[in-house]
């Protein structure tokens, strides 16, 4: 079943074209890198707050609307040219450890902001005013910024542990 | 300048570090990773600072609130920037110093650094909370236009030179 759909990614136009052709690969790169560059940093933004270490005078659910759509567009480009990457080499992807854990990663790092936003946000206990949070709002900042880091270097040791396709 | 630069590319590898970090497999993807969260922070603080300039983000700061909000962070994220640069130079010295895209790329991050450093220091001054001129912004857009062309040039240095 999973080899079939990664047969058929791997052999789409889209994938052959990618694994092809000489500039499509790091311009696609280049892209995602960018991407995940703007994602990192803006979620920090955020989580700095909720941990209380940086911006306390900034009301936290003002600094949350603010940014988190910067963030959200910079992860569905992440996404788009990630799943991009992926095409060129869905095997060789798939079987990588390093790209596991990075899947794990993102997992766990989305399930980390569901719970921070569903319960402990939706609990009415993030007071948005200055000063700092409780502390399910500083666990979950720095939760993210552990997990988005191990992102970054899964990301990192992809590259190194296999040929790009 | 080729000449010049191949000297110091074999007296890098003539170090004992530069043999010590390539055979420990872990050392330059490890760095790397530091490079790009150090990234995320300078290039973060321009977007931020260049939209506030639009008006698309972080209305509850002036513009010169957002500037002091990133300059330490920058300032820092630019040292280890360079501290885990020149780790990569020793690792991959050819790889680096012989490729034209590097050496534009460090020519790209001196010039950013003089415009980001001079945005910064018109926003950064006494007064500085009064609304800024369309010049200004503009400025801050181009800054984020130029960490865009650094970030492109780092990621080319592996496909090229």
């Amino acid at each position: 079943m999973i080899e079939t759909l990664l047969d058929a990614v791997g052999e789409s136009a889209v994938g052959t074209f990618i694994a092809e052709n000489a500039i499509a690969f790091p311009w696609i790169e280049v892209a995602h890198v960018l991407s995940i560059v703007v994602v990192f940093g803006s979620i920090l933004l955020v989580d700095l707050r909720l941990m209380g270490v940086a911006g306390r005078d900034y009301p936290p659910l003002a600094l949350s609307r603010t940014i988190l759509p910067i963030t959200w567009v910079a992860f569905i480009s992440a996404a788009i040219t990630g799943a991009l990457l992926f095409s060129s080499n869905p095997f060789g992807y798939f079987d990588n450890t390093a790209f596991r854990a990075k899947i794990l990663l993102l997992v766990l790092a989305g399930a980390n902001m569901l719970v921070f936003h569903l319960i402990t946000m939706r609990g009415g206990r993030v007071n948005d005013g200055p000063g700092p949070l409780p502390m399910g709002a500083r666990v979950a900042g720095l939760l993210s910024v552990s997990l988005w880091l191990g992102v970054i270097a899964c990301g990192r040791w992809i590259g190194f542990t296999m040929a790009p396709f | 300048m080729d000449g010049m630069l191949q000297g110091v590319v074999n007296w890098l590898d003539a170090l004992s570090i530069h043999a010590t970090i390539r055979d420990a497999g872990w050392v330059v993807p490890a760095v790397q990773s530091i490079h790009i969260a150090c990234v995320a922070l300078v290039f973060t603080g321009a977007l931020i600072v260049a939209l506030r300039g639009l008006e698309l983000a972080g209305g509850h700061w002036s513009l010169a609130r957002w500037s002091r909000y990133f300059h330490g962070s920058t300032v820092a994220a630019l040292w280890v920037l360079l501290a885990t640069g020149l780790v990569m130079i020793v690792a991959e010295p050819e790889r680096e110093l012989m490729n034209w895209i590097f050496r534009t790329k460090m020519l790209l991050v001196v010039v950013t650094l003089l415009i980001a450093g001079a945005l910064g220091r018109r926003l950064r001054r006494p007064g500085g909370g009064q609304p800024v001129n369309g010049a200004v912004r503009l400025v801050a857009l181009l800054v984020v236009l130029m960490w865009i062309g650094v970030a492109t040039a780092g990621r080319w240095i592996a496909y090229a030179g």
